[in-house]
């Protein structure tokens, strides 16, 4: 594209990160090409490691940071659009600050963090990774109620999220700072608690990655049991001796 | 007679004992950094290419704005030579800090083709007269040209002491010491009094980012436009531009099937071990 445009915008709450979606949707319509947000503890996570540069006034993380990037073929035409939707968002107080990039390296600069999310946290400990799809104005309270729930029984534990909001994917990650094996009864404890989310709210339990090994056993919570007979009888209708991809998907 | 004594008291308390710096910053609209450039019909396709401020100018701007942060320099003139989409890279430096900005309007291209380095300082020159400039911060070159003339020869036509390549600059308002790269290592020069013209090169700071409340009060800060063609100043460049062209591609690498012919390469072909 020969038109990009980054900015990274700071929000005090998760209703106006997801009103600020819905405004980008709406005023940068076609030429949004990414709306990711990170909230403060992963933030605090990567600022270990990287220049944060979005802070607030007493140098700490915002509540939440979205990167939000524009691609197209025009840069003055998106370079108003973007305008538009930044003075809008200023206006309706959805983002109490931001950073608009004014070069390509800065773009770059602003992608690094989100890019080091990951690392930071598979650097830090084991992290027990869910990759959800529920509706995406429930994210808060889940990770809210799934933060209370941890700190009965697992205290240290920290709970970091983020995600590419746009298509309702939410990485969840739990990190045990420091422990790098598997702590089984972490993993009991939030299973349960994802597995009942996600059936609730009728979303995935694998929205972007694939069902790969982990989540083969929960396959038969989360779909009905003639379902999954029909799934078994069209792999084997594909795969008759069971020779494609073995032990993944179905257990 | 109230009212007097007011006026009175009014101007005792802000006549200024301690110098006053006006800075003037050059700011230069170039191909982004990170652009890979294409050459079209001998010469720069500029076509639907990403523009930015250039490097060097963020990094005076960003200079510009920490002398007035310390109480330094009381006010930060932004400077932009070009097409009417440098109020773009204007507004990036009053989004940084700067106090108010001139466009010097011109369709010729400034990238070393049209407009080149002796005219660019002249309309420098008379920029600083008009506004009584006492430091010009300048980047220490384009990254489009990678000149480094319009700094010294500013200089030269005002008169003025010059130092380059600045990495360091330290002052109280009245003497400047600066410490400037060069390839043998690090030099310290004092300039006692001002005024004068310092380019700035990589290392004198990290410039700061733009954020959305600096750039919603850029909106509303003075931009002044001169037309460069009625500046009373021959633009006509000085240096023909004969030929541009894209290097050459990288020569292939050859393998050595063992030590002893690496060594023999090196030594006898390379020429860079004896």
């Amino acid at each position: 594209p020969s038109s990009r445009q980054a900015v990274l915008v700071a929000c005090e709450n998760y209703s106006q990160v997801v009103d600020t979606l819905h405004l980008a949707k709406k005023v940068l319509g076609e030429i949004l090409a990414a709306f990711e947000y990170m909230d403060q503890p992963i933030l605090d996570l990567v600022g270990k490691d990287k220049i944060i540069p979005l802070l607030d006034e007493s140098g700490e993380n915002y509540p939440y940071c979205i990167l939000i990037e524009t691609q197209g073929s025009s840069e003055e035409h998106d370079s108003v659009k973007m305008e538009s939707f930044l003075e809008a968002a200023m206006e309706e107080e959805l983002v109490v600050n931001g950073i608009v990039a004014q070069d390509l390296q800065q773009v770059h600069n602003l992608w690094e963090i989100r890019e080091h999310c990951g690392v930071a946290v598979s650097s830090n400990g084991r992290t027990y990774k869910y990759d959800i799809s529920i509706p995406y104005d429930q994210f808060d309270p889940v990770v809210t109620d799934l933060r209370e729930r941890l700190k009965e029984t697992h205290p240290e534990a920290l709970s970091l999220n983020w995600g590419h909001i746009m298509d309702g994917n939410l990485h969840v990650n739990v990190l045990m700072p420091g422990k790098f094996e598997k702590d089984e009864s972490l993993t009991a404890r939030l299973e349960e608690y994802i597995i009942d989310v996600v059936i609730s709210h009728k979303g995935s339990v694998s929205a972007e990655h694939g069902l790969g090994q982990d989540k083969n056993a929960y396959l038969e919570r989360v779909k009905d049991s003639n379902v999954i007979e029909t799934m078994k009888s069209v792999k084997k209708l594909f795969d008759p001796k069971g020779i494609l991809n073995p032990g993944k998907y179905f257990p | 007679h109230c009212s007097k004594y007011k006026v009175l008291i009014h101007i005792i308390k802000y006549t200024p004992y301690q110098l006053i710096m006006k800075i003037l910053v050059g700011v230069k609209r170039v191909v982004d950094y990170a652009v890979k450039v294409r050459v079209q019909n001998n010469t720069v396709d500029l076509n639907n290419i990403k523009m930015s401020l250039n490097p060097f100018c963020e990094i005076a701007v960003e200079e510009a704005v920490r002398l007035k942060e310390q109480k330094v320099a009381d006010e930060v003139v932004a400077v932009s030579i070009g097409p009417k989409q440098c109020s773009e890279t204007l507004r990036t430096a009053l989004a940084m800090g700067a106090d108010r900005a001139i466009h010097i309007s011109t369709d010729l291209r400034t990238d070393y083709m049209e407009l080149q380095p002796y005219a660019i300082a002249q309309i420098f020159q008379k920029v600083v007269e008009q506004e009584q400039s006492d430091l010009v911060l300048l980047g220490k070159q384009g990254i489009d040209s990678d000149c480094g003339q319009t700094g010294p020869m500013l200089a030269g036509l005002l008169g003025w002491p010059q130092v380059t390549f600045a990495a360091n600059i330290e002052t109280d308002g009245k003497s400047m010491t600066v410490e400037r790269e060069t390839d043998d290592g690090t030099e310290t020069i004092q300039i006692p009094a001002l005024p004068a013209v310092i380019t700035c090169d990589l290392r004198l700071n990290e410039p700061r980012y733009a954020t959305l409340p600096n750039i919603m009060k850029a909106k509303k800060k003075k931009v002044d436009t001169l037309v460069a063609e009625d500046m009373g100043i021959d633009l006509t460049p000085r240096n023909e531009v004969l030929e541009v062209f894209e290097p050459p591609p990288r020569k292939e690498g050859i393998m050595v099937d063992d030590v002893d012919s690496l060594l023999d390469k090196l030594r006898n072909e390379a020429g860079v071990i004896e």
